[in-house]
């Protein structure tokens, strides 16, 4: 390319040389950002460890408080449904982090450099090994910043985990809920633009005066007739868990999506990360199944009327996206009477999932105590006074109500309490 | 480089002449034959001249059909129109073969380029369908383009980038069927050649524009694009070098009704023929006369047979249908000058290849 005419060019800035397949042509393209941002674990300052301090919203150093603003991950925006996608897309943490692989459960986490761990988060096995990160997994898109400290996760743990006269004496004390681990959680957040045709028959109701064995009274009446149409809208937000390891994670609330950012190692530090184990296509047929559950609910609501029947509809998806993001939650496992049992603090909200002991002799003390009145009235009451006094009947009938109502508390005690147990 | 041809001097074995009506500048023979009618207006005679003009003809497109062959299809052509003017049957009689030129513009860019390039990808999607309480997943896939910026430097050679060489070239271009051949210069024998009216420095700017098209096809294939699109170009050009092409065409005079001459044209590629036939108005009213004539004698022979009929009453029968014929016949009469009046009101008022306001004729001396 010598020529004055070309001497003085220039690339534009961010424009590196790439491949021509023409003679004669020179071809300069944007640089493929795949920033691999240098880990930040020790501080400026002082050079001891900093981590990540969600109550400043920065990076901290305890020792000497310098404080450090996280750095701005390059927003990657929202990923297509390409076949291409997943094998184009950035890949790894953009930095260094070792990994932990459980062998009790076999769990993925990654942690920081200088982190130490000898027991799985999410089973308590200590049965752990550390290597290196593969780079064979999708970078993050987005990320939510832990907003709760840990000791305010261990202060509502603790007093969720008191809460109730279920709980065994004791408990909170040998839980040990300094051990919790702030985790990001992988999720996969899925949008799109829906457009629903609905066909459906829409009832009305109506109230009619009849006269039937020469009484009068009011009948409702449906009257029935067909309706189509067509609701379009664009959601956004739809979010599928990235694991399938760590269970209760319905159990602590929604996440502020509002609040996310373009994902940034910096915000890592100080934290474990997941790596996803539920793949994009199979996060997306949950997130599509949930898509078109709201395109019916939309179209139902169109629909209008009182009640509906043979609803059919057909929803067509257009600009679906995907992200991933990573959300926060302390995670934490303690044992009691020989089982695991799994803490989950919402790293955001503050609100706390998870499993807790029930002390089932006060549950069975309960249900015999639902259930004492009933039979306490017909067996001491009623018998007698069926014998003797010719009323005992009434009084059995009530001994049953009242029997069948202690079963149906005895019945809601007993799956609340296994529910508390079990996720 | 622009040069003027003297009087007498030849370019490819052909002298200047221009036309004394239209003054349209050939490259000719002056032979005092049929050859010297002008074939652009078919009105004006060759004669001598001296022209200015840029490079020389280097391609022609070789005639595809013989003048028998061009001759038998204007003779179709005239055939089919409506009452044709009794002139243009003879106009095959009167066929010229002749050239039509475009530029060749070759040259050399030297550019700076910034552009979007599109790349084709796939996306899948899915139509959910709800039938019978159960979801199916019908399975869709979208072609979408995306675009990303580029840019860089270029030095191509690019040659012979067609570029109008005339004023009029979009009437030509509804006579010329141009099939992309090009052939070496093997010219017809007195066939004359229109010289370029268009100057390199006019045509320049329709050439630029399909050389950048060219530059945008080279940048498509240098980054392995489906599209581009914002193109920018800081580009500087070099050995320019202007040719002719030429394409071959028949040309035919007629006289229409009014007494003015017209043309007929014959892509000598395609052998499509093109121009207005114009309807003869004395042929309408021949044939009005000759339906209205019919007409009367049907209403009069039912007029006869409508006497009897008082007795035979059948034959009232017979006509009240003569009646209603020549009635239809009188009105049918119509027709014929009707047909010929809508079509000549479709008649262009100019020769669309004719520029307007030519200038006249270069002085028969050099400068």
């Amino acid at each position: 390319m010598d020529h004055p005419h070309l001497d003085r060019y220039r690339p534009p800035e961010g424009f590196v040389l790439v491949r021509s397949h023409l003679d004669g042509v020179e071809v300069y393209a944007p640089v493929a950002v795949d920033e691999v941002m240098e880990q930040r674990v020790r501080c400026a300052g002082c050079g001891a460890s900093i981590a990540w301090d969600p109550g400043r919203q920065a990076l901290h150093c305890s020792y000497c408080g310098t404080t450090s603003e996280a750095r701005r991950g390059r927003d990657e925006g929202e990923g297509e449904f390409t076949a291409e996608s997943l094998a184009r897309g950035a890949r790894g943490w953009g930095t260094e982090r070792p990994e932990l692989h459980c062998e009790g459960c076999g769990a993925v986490l990654t942690l920081d450099p200088g982190h130490l761990a000898a027991t799985c988060p999410f089973c308590a096995s200590s049965r752990v090994t550390v290597r290196e990160t593969t780079e064979d997994a999708l970078r993050p898109t987005r990320v939510l910043p832990f907003r709760v400290q840990s000791a305010e996760a261990v202060r509502t743990a603790r007093e969720w985990l008191g809460r109730g006269w279920l709980r065994p004496p004791g408990v909170v004390e040998a839980a040990q809920l300094d051990r919790f681990l702030g985790v990001y959680l992988p999720y996969w957040v899925f949008g799109a633009h829906l457009t629903c045709a609905y066909e459906c028959e829409v009832g009305t109701d109506r109230w009619v005066t009849v006269r039937r064995d020469g009484r009068t009274e009011r009948q409702r009446v449906t009257d029935w007739v067909w309706k189509s149409g067509q609701v379009a809208f664009r959601s956004d937000g739809v979010v599928v868990p990235g694991t399938a390891r760590v269970a209760g994670l319905d159990r602590v609330g929604s996440f502020p999506l509002e609040s996310v950012v373009p994902y940034t190692p910096d915000v890592l530090v100080g934290f474990a990360a997941h790596s996803y184990d539920v793949a994009l296509p199979e996060a997306w047929d949950t997130g599509r199944a949930r898509l078109r559950s709201l395109a019916a609910d939309a179209a139902k609501s169109n629909a209008g009327g009182d009640r509906q029947r043979n609803f059919s509809a057909s929803v067509d998806l257009n600009e679906e996206s995907w992200s991933y993001a990573l959300l926060p939650v302390w995670l934490s496992t303690y044992t009691w009477d020989g089982r695991r049992w799994v803490l989950v603090v919402n790293g955001a909200s503050g609100e706390v999932g998870g499993t807790r002991p029930v002390a089932w002799s006060r549950v069975y003390l309960a249900i015999l105590a639902l259930l004492t009145p009933g039979f306490f009235t017909g067996v001491c009451i009623g018998l007698p006074t069926l014998l003797f006094m010719g009323f005992g009947l009434v009084v059995w009938i009530f001994a049953f109500i009242l029997i069948g109502l202690g079963g149906i508390g005895s019945v809601v005690l007993y799956n609340h309490a296994l529910g508390e147990e079990r996720l | 480089m622009t040069a003027v041809v003297p009087e007498g001097e030849s370019r490819a074995g052909r002298s200047p002449v221009a036309c004394t009506h239209c003054g349209a500048v050939w490259l000719g023979s002056v032979d005092g034959g049929g050859r010297s009618t002008c074939a652009l207006c078919g009105t004006g005679r060759l004669e001598p001249t001296s022209a200015r003009m840029e490079g020389a003809p280097e391609l022609a497109v070789p005639f595809a059909i013989d003048e028998k062959e061009a001759r038998k299809r204007v003779a179709a052509y005239v055939r089919d129109q409506v009452m044709p003017v009794t002139d243009a049957e003879s106009a095959p009689d009167r066929l010229v073969a002749h050239y039509v030129p475009a530029w060749l513009v070759d040259a050399r860019a030297i550019a700076a380029w910034e552009a979007e390039v599109g790349f084709d990808y796939e996306v899948e999607s899915t139509v959910e369908r709800l039938e019978g309480g159960r979801w199916r997943s019908v399975p869709t896939r979208d072609r979408r383009i995306r675009w990303e910026p580029r840019a860089g430097r270029l030095t191509r050679w690019f040659d012979n980038e067609d570029v109008p060489a005339l004023s009029t070239w979009k009437g030509w271009r509804e006579v010329i069927d141009d099939p992309g051949r090009r052939g070496a210069l093997q010219l017809r024998d007195g066939a004359p050649i229109l010289v370029p009216d268009l100057v390199p420095e006019a045509a320049w700017p329709a050439a630029e524009v399909g050389l950048k098209k060219r530059i945008a096809v080279d940048l498509q294939r240098a980054t392995q694009a489906q599209h581009v699109r914002d193109l920018y170009l800081d580009a500087q050009w070099e050995d320019l070098h202007w040719t002719w092409l030429l394409f071959p065409v028949y040309a035919a005079s007629y006289t229409d009704h009014r007494g003015d001459v017209r043309m007929l044209r014959v892509d000598g590629i395609s052998g499509r023929v093109h121009g207005f036939v114009a309807a003869s108005p004395s042929r309408a009213r021949f044939r009005a006369g000759l339906w209205g004539s019919l007409g009367l004698a049907v209403l009069g022979l039912s007029a006869l047979v409508a006497l009897p009929g008082i007795v035979i009453w059948p034959l009232l029968l017979l006509t009240a249908l003569g009646g209603v014929l020549g009635f239809a016949f009188l009105v049918g009469a119509v027709v014929p000058l009707l047909r010929a009046r809508g079509h000549n009101a479709g008649m262009p008022d100019r020769d669309p290849v004719i520029p307007r306001g030519l200038p006249a004729p270069a002085p028969t001396s050099p400068p």
